[in-house]
């Protein structure tokens, strides 16, 4: 068992998680191969290709949020040397205005993430293809909808 | 700690992810497969009795949550070794069950929509490894620190039967 590898694997996904939560673009875009591809079906059916378009969607997406991600139970296997798959179960919350911009919206979200991982002549893993699967998903939205002029029409009639 | 050492307890803590994924996606005989012929399942707050045995504890773990949309974490795990093919471990736990069915419950005690479950607590593990040098489930005990449980009843019918000291 290559131990060190995988131990290597679990920290790029601890640094994927901190640098998504703490929007450290730059350094989040480093986590990903050139021609990575994030697969994210339940936000968008067709998969974002390619790391620049990576990071400019995500991070346009997570701007107004408060994001928090958690990793946990992950089970990594080296398939080749430099290659490698692993599974993450995970748990997220985002807290951002909703889409009419009418209140606030809190989205708790659970699932998997089915990834493949390539290491570079650097030495460093990197997450080639990244898979995010949903078990459950909780939305509660607090919307504004304070109509005054209901109430004044109703005292005048 | 040896080289050996760790290797088994990675192999010990991706046996449990795999418990966790395998309940939470429904793939029943892979969950099946991850325990002993004669493994034990007992959970206190469900049943006063032990599950024994694999065939029963599948049985039983796939009636009750195959419905419901089930949630299970794992953190922060103690595992110990008791010589080459014995283990045992200590594991953090977070589960979130919810029901979501459309369809009012039947159960005349609980009449209504959900439920929905959200607990913590730990389990008490013990782990065997077979001749075919694979890491398996002999004895898993949850227990619980804490369990919130949410119904949304329905409370119609029994109305009419109020006592009259009631209606106010």
């Amino acid at each position: 068992m290559e131990l060190e590898e995988i131990e290597a694997i679990k920290q790029l996904k601890a640094r994927y998680f901190r640098y998504l939560d703490t929007k450290q673009w730059d350094r989040w875009g480093d986590v990903f191969t050139e021609d990575a591809v994030l697969d994210h079906p339940a936000n968008r059916p067709e998969p974002i290709r390619g790391r620049a378009e990576i990071v400019a969607t995500v991070s346009a997406g997570l701007a107004d949020l408060v994001t928090v991600h958690h990793g946990h139970m992950p089970e990594i296997e080296i398939t080749a040397p430099g290659r490698a798959k692993g599974i993450w179960a995970m748990y997220d919350l985002l807290i951002g205005p909703t889409p009419d911009g009418n209140g606030q919206a809190r989205y708790e979200g659970y699932g998997h993430y089915l990834e493949r991982y390539v290491k570079g002549d650097d030495g460093n893993w990197r997450i080639a293809h990244l898979h995010l699967r949903r078990l459950h998903l909780e939305i509660e939205r607090h919307v504004r909808d304070l109509d005054v002029s209901a109430f004044e029409r109703w005292e005048r009639e | 700690m040896t080289r050996d050492q760790l290797e088994a307890l990675e192999a010990i803590r991706q046996l449990k992810s795999r418990y966790f994924r395998y309940v939470d996606t429904k793939r029943w005989d892979r969950f099946g497969e991850l325990f002993c012929e004669d493994a034990v399942l007992h959970v206190p707050v469900n049943r006063a009795e032990p599950l024994r045995g694999r065939a029963a504890i599948v049985e039983r773990v796939r009636r009750g949550l195959s419905e419901m949309i089930t949630i299970h974490h794992g953190h922060a795990p103690e595992i110990e070794l008791l010589g080459a093919n014995r283990a045992r471990a200590i594991w953090p736990m977070y589960d979130r069950l919810t029901s979501v069915t459309t369809e009012l419950s039947a159960d005349p005690a609980a009449p209504g929509f959900g439920p929905r479950y959200e607990g913590a607590g730990h389990y008490v593990e013990q782990y065997a490894r077979g001749d075919d040098a694979r890491w398996r489930f002999a004895q898993i005990e949850l227990r619980r620190l804490h369990l919130e449980s949410e119904r949304h009843l329905r409370d119609v019918a029994s109305s009419g039967a109020a006592p009259a000291s009631a209606a106010a």
